[in-house]
C-alpha cells in the first residue's frame, strides 16, 4: 500500500537486493509506487460547508482502506498454493533473536527441507548477508523509511527470488511490535517472537501483534537465570489477547526447546 | 505513525472511484474505524488534515464514526463491549473472547459533485 510514516522520500525508496547482485536491481524493479504527489497542496480544513451541496450525489462505497493489501495478499496465498509453498511471517520487536533463530532452523532442517527467505529492514543487507552465509537464497528488502513489509513488496520479492515449488518461505518482517500487524502478506502463518529480555507484559502492550499471530515463541530462554521474566506470567497475558495462540519455549543460541518447534513445523509443512 | 500514509491510501481510493462517477470536487468523505482497528484517532485527525490532496479533494471534510468494539465469549456466548483485546468476560471471567465488532476501517461513502 506504501511506505508507511508518510515520509515516503524520493532518495528513499524500497530496495529489493540479493546479496550478490548489489547492483543489478535499480529503478524499476520493485519499486514500491510513489505515494501520491498529485496537487501537493496541505490544506488546514478549518471552515465549515453549510449545507452548499445539498444537490450534490453521495456515492457508497463501502470499501475497506486496506482492500487493495488484502487482495494482493489473497493472490499472494493463492499463488503459494498452487505451488505448494509454505509462507511463513516471522514479526517481533527490533532485537528478539528473528535472524539467529532463522539461522538455527535453517541450518538444523535443511537436509530436510528447502528454505527461501525475504528479509525485511528499513536499510543494511546485514540480515541477507547472514541467511546467505547458510546457503539459502534470499532477498533483503530495504524499506527506507517504512516501518513493515507489505503483499505488494512480497509478490515483486517472490517473483526475483523465484521461490521454488514446494519450498519453505520464510519472510522475516521489519522489527516492529505495530505496523506489520495490519498487513497481511499470504502468509499461512504469522509467528510472533518475544525474547525473555523483554517485559512479559509486551502481549498486552502491542496486543494488536499478538491477536493476529498464529503462533509466539519465547525466545534466548537460556538467559531466564539472569533476569525477571516471568514465562508463565507472558505466555496468560498472550493467551489473555489470543486464546488461539500456540507457544514454544526456545533459546535459538543452545537449540534449547527447538525439536518441539521442528516437530510442529515439518507436521505444518507435511500437512500443506 | 501509520495513520498518514493510510490517509493517503484513501484520498487515492476515493479520487479513482470519484473520477469514474465524473466527479469535478468531492466534499465530504465518511469513515467508519473501529477502536481496535489499529489507528490512532488522533494521529488520523492529524493526518487527514494535514494530507496533501489534489484540486479535486482540496476542501474535503471527513466525517468517522468510531465503532465500539464489541467481544464474545467463546464459553458462554455472551457479546459485551470492550475497549481492548483483553478483557475478560463480564458474564464468566473467561478470557476466551472473540472481537466480534470493532477492527474496521472502511470508507463508507462520498459526497460529490
Amino acid at each position: 500500500m506504501c511506505n508507511t510514516c508518510g515520509c515516503d522520500q524520493p532518495d528513499n525508496k524500497t530496495k529489493y537486493t540479493i546479496p550478490g547482485h548489489d547492483h543489478e536491481h535499480g529503478q524499476g524493479e520493485g519499486q514500491a509506487r510513489d505515494p501520491q504527489q498529485a496537487g501537493g497542496r496541505a490544506h488546514a480544513h478549518t471552515h465549515h460547508h453549510e449545507q452548499d451541496h445539498s444537490h450534490s450525489k453521495v456515492v457508497q462505497l463501502e470499501q475497506d482502506v486496506l482492500a487493495k493489501n488484502n487482495l494482493k495478499a489473497e493472490r499472494n496465498r493463492g499463488y503459494f498454493d498452487a505451488k505448494n509453498i509454505l509462507a511463513i511471517n516471522m514479526v517481533s520487536s527490533p532485537g528478539s533473536g528473528k535472524t539467529t533463530l532463522l539461522e538455527k532452523i535453517i541450518t538444523d532442517l535443511k537436509p530436510e527441507m528447502s528454505f527461501f527467505v525475504i528479509e525485511g529492514d528499513q536499510q543494511s543487507l546485514n540480515d541477507a548477508r547472514r541467511i546467505d552465509a547458510t546457503g539459502t537464497p534470499v532477498l533483503q528488502i530495504n524499506t527506507g523509511s517504512g516501518c513493515h513489509l507489505d503483499a505488494e513488496m512480497v509478490d515483486k520479492a517472490v517473483k526475483q527470488l523465484r521461490v521454488a515449488d514446494g519450498a519453505v518461505l520464510v519472510i522475516e518482517n521489519v522489527g516492529n511490535l505495530v505496523c506489520p500487524a495490519m498487513f497481511d502478506l499470504g502468509e499461512a502463518c504469522r509467528i510472533v517472537i518475544i525474547s525473555v529480555t523483554e517485559g512479559e507484559d509486551k502481549p498486552l502492550k502491542y496486543p494488536g501483534m499478538f491477536h493476529s499471530s498464529d503462533v509466539c515463541v519465547i525466545n534466548k530462554t537460556d538467559l531466564l537465570p539472569h533476569v525477571d521474566f516471568d514465562v508463565e506470567k507472558a505466555r496468560e497475558y498472550a493467551m489473555q489477547v489470543n486464546h488461539h495462540l500456540r507457544f514454544f519455549e526456545v533459546s535459538a543460541k543452545t537449540g534449547e526447546g527447538m525439536d518441539a518447534f521442528y516437530i510442529w513445523l515439518k507436521g505444518l509443512v507435511k500437512s500443506r | 505513525m501509520h495513520e498518514l500514509s493510510i490517509v493517503v491510501n484513501i484520498l487515492d481510493v476515493v479520487e479513482e472511484n470519484a473520477a469514474r462517477h465524473n466527479a469535478t470536487v468531492v466534499h465530504e468523505i465518511e469513515m467508519e474505524v473501529g477502536e481496535l482497528s489499529g489507528v490512532e484517532f488522533d494521529a488520523l485527525s492529524f493526518a487527514m488534515e494535514h494530507a496533501p490532496k489534489s484540486e479535486m479533494l482540496k476542501d474535503v471534510t471527513f466525517t468517522i464514526r468510531r465503532i465500539q468494539p464489541v467481544a464474545r465469549c467463546n464459553e458462554c456466548d455472551h457479546p459485551f463491549a470492550t475497549n481492548e483485546y483483553s478483557t475478560a468476560c463480564p458474564h464468566c471471567g473467561s478470557f476466551k473472547t472473540e472481537i466480534i465488532r470493532g477492527n474496521e476501517l472502511r470508507i463508507k461513502s462520498f459526497n460529490m459533485d
